[in-house]
Formats: structure tokens, C-alpha cells, sequence
């Protein structure tokens, strides 16, 4: 027998009642230059094609025209993060957090958000097509004008916005 | 702290194994399988386990249980059954790993005896509360039961507390303080 996926949080320490800094420390894989820019919130348009991410805290983050096309997020922490034209092509999304994430506009084309939380997130007129919806959680998410053609599996739809959808 | 996330293949429930570095002593959160990777980790971080704990009784975060004990015969099961008479009896509601000391919490709804545990910064959930979502209960009165549960044992602790539950990924009290759709209905 074997797991599924495996992820690793080593705590930072910090006083408990600060709402600041991070909660967990960067995965080793990760470089100090990319480490850096994450901290400062300074990933404005970087190339981050391809890259492992899998199960990082990166919540509240700004990847604002970042390419993440084929990057492996898988179990990753992305909670208000902001996607605005940015590539997410093909990237791996399964089991993220993406809770009240911002993919308005953003080319999620291929994208794999099997059981994704995406709960309250914003992905109005975002491309979804050849996504793959099984089990992903859409509950109070924005769909408004989203490209739905050629997606894959049920997703979990509750209070979801579908206005315009295209599929 | 650190914790390994094992996403499991019985039913994708999460297993967590909690290690104390300084006294390089470890805590098992559920066992939905015991895999031999996990057995693998505790020899490769050379730390000891001290006990398991369990959420609730559900097969897909018990069933590793008979394949831990055959490895680990003496291991401490959390909580203890006297827990759910006297829940604020210190003796019961207390788990030590190393110097770090951890509190059980009610949460009964999914089952009447979930339980979760708070141990420093970290708030494992079990079945109870999920990124975005709350487990699923037998009728409206373990429904209310429920929430009225997270809302007193969870979202009361700090806000920057990482809730790590018994399915999908990890999020904190806050993002499910302000999102969290089945908590504020």
C-alpha cells in the first residue's frame, strides 16, 4: 500500500496571537530567490513554468501575469491569491485550496482541479476548457461568462454564478 | 513543529503524523491505512511515537489501526474513553508530544464523539470542518450541533491557527471564519 501524496509543513515559530509573517516555512524545493520574492510578494510576471509548488503556503499571494503552464500545485495553500492574467495551463491544481482565489479572465485551459476547493473564488469569463471538474468544489464561486467547452467530471455546483457561461 | 500529510488511498482521508523536534517524539492523527512509507518516515526522522489519535470512528480514519498496533502493540490511543464523560478534566482533554501540550476539543455532529486537537499553532479537524466545508451529519440537529460546535472550540482560537482536517487540503481559522459558506447561513 502506498499514499496518494505525501506533503511536508515545518511550522515557523511565532507568537500565536500575530496575524503576520508566514504560518509555514517554505518546502526546501523551492529556491531561496524564488523563497525571497514570494515573502516580499514580489512575483509580479515570473516564469514559473513547470515548477513544484506541490503543497506550499502561499496564501493571499499576487502571481498577477505569472505563467505557472504545467506547474504542479497540488495540495497547495492558495486562498486569496490573485491569478489575473496569468497562464495556468495544464497546471496541477488537484486538491488545492483555492478558496476565494481570483481567476478573473485568467487561461486555465487543461487545468487540473480535481477535488479543488474553490469555494467563493471569482472565475469570471476564465477559460476552463479541457479542465478536468471532477469532485472540484465550485460552492459560492463567479463563473459569469467562463469558457466551460470540453471540461471533464462533475463538479460540486451550490449557489454557483453561471451567468453566460459558455460551453 | 512538523507534520507529514499523507493523503491516503481509503477514501482520500488524511493521515498526519505530528513531530515534536526537540524531543524527536511523533503523534499519529488517524490512520485511515498504515502504509509502509509511514513506517518509513518515523525510522528516517528517528523519532519515537507516542500515540495515536483519532478524530472519530469512521472506517476510512480507523482502518490502519489493526496494521499499526501489530508494529506499535503498546501504542497510547487518544482520546481516552473517559474523555467524552469528563471533557474538562485536564487528565482526559491533555495530550503531551515532547514539551508541546495539546488540547482536545467536542465536536461532535458527524459522529457524536468527533473530536478535534489544538496543538500549537495547528488545529487537526478530522471530519468536522474541511476547507470551505463542514462534515456531513445524519439530520438538522447534529447539522446545528455541529456548527455550533466549530464556532465555539475553532473559530474562537487565533486567527493565523492552520486547520488541518480529515479530507482535502489545509486552511486556517480565518479564511473559514470569513468564507466558509455552512458557517454563516
Amino acid at each position: 500500500m502506498s499514499e496518494i501524496a505525501m506533503v511536508i509543513y515545518e511550522l515557523e515559530t511565532m507568537p500565536s496571537d500575530t496575524n503576520k509573517g508566514r504560518l509555514i516555512k517554505f518546502p526546501p524545493f523551492i529556491e531561496q530567490e524564488l523563497q525571497r520574492r514570494i515573502s516580499n510578494n514580489d512575483l509580479h510576471g515570473v516564469n514559473l513554468q513547470g515548477k513544484n509548488l506541490k503543497g506550499a503556503w502561499l496564501a493571499g499571494i499576487d502571481f498577477t501575469d505569472c505563467d505557472l503552464t504545467d506547474a504542479c500545485l497540488e495540495f497547495a495553500v492558495l486562498s486569496e491569491c490573485k491569478f489575473h492574467n496569468c497562464k495556468l495551463n495544464g497546471a496541477n491544481l488537484k486538491r488545492a485550496n483555492l478558496i476565494a482565489a481570483d481567476f478573473e479572465g485568467t487561461d486555465l485551459r487543461n487545468a487540473d482541479l480535481y477535488y479543488a476547493r474553490l469555494t467563493c473564488a471569482n472565475l469570471k469569463k476564465a477559460d476552463l476548457s479541457g479542465a478536468n471538474l471532477q469532485r472540484t468544489i465550485l460552492r459560492c464561486a463567479d463563473l459569469s461568462g467562463a469558457k466551460l467547452s470540453n471540461t471533464r467530471g462533475e463538479p460540486i455546483l451550490d449557489r454557483t454564478k453561471m451567468d453566460g457561461v459558455l460551453s | 513543529m512538523i507534520i507529514y500529510h499523507f493523503c491516503t488511498s481509503v477514501n482520500e482521508a488524511n493521515a498526519y503524523l505530528l513531530i515534536e523536534p526537540e524531543s524527536r517524539e511523533s503523534l499519529l492523527v488517524d490512520v485511515p491505512e498504515w502504509t509502509e512509507n509511514m513506517g518509513k518516515v518515523l525510522v528516517e526522522q528517528k523519532v519515537k511515537l507516542v500515540g495515536v489519535f483519532i478524530t472519530h470512528e469512521h472506517y476510512d480514519h480507523t482502518s490502519g489501526m489493526n496494521a499499526l498496533l501489530k508494529s506499535f502493540p503498546n501504542l497510547s490511543r487518544y482520546p481516552h474513553q473517559n474523555f467524552f464523560n469528563e471533557p474538562n478534566n485536564t487528565k482526559y482533554n491533555t495530550i503531551y508530544v515532547g514539551k508541546q501540550k495539546g488540547h482536545i476539543l467536542s465536536l461532535p455532529g458527524h459522529t457524536s464523539e468527533s473530536v478535534g486537537l489544538h496543538i500549537g499553532n495547528i488545529v487537526f479537524t478530522g471530519d468536522a470542518l474541511f476547507a470551505g466545508s463542514v462534515g456531513g451529519t445524519i439530520s438538522l440537529h447534529e447539522a446545528k450541533q455541529q456548527v455550533k460546535a466549530i464556532k465555539e472550540n475553532i473559530l474562537t482560537l487565533p486567527e493565523n491557527t492552520i486547520v488541518l482536517s480529515g479530507h482535502g487540503p489545509a486552511t486556517s481559522v480565518r479564511i473559514e471564519n470569513k468564507y466558509n459558506p455552512f458557517l454563516h447561513n
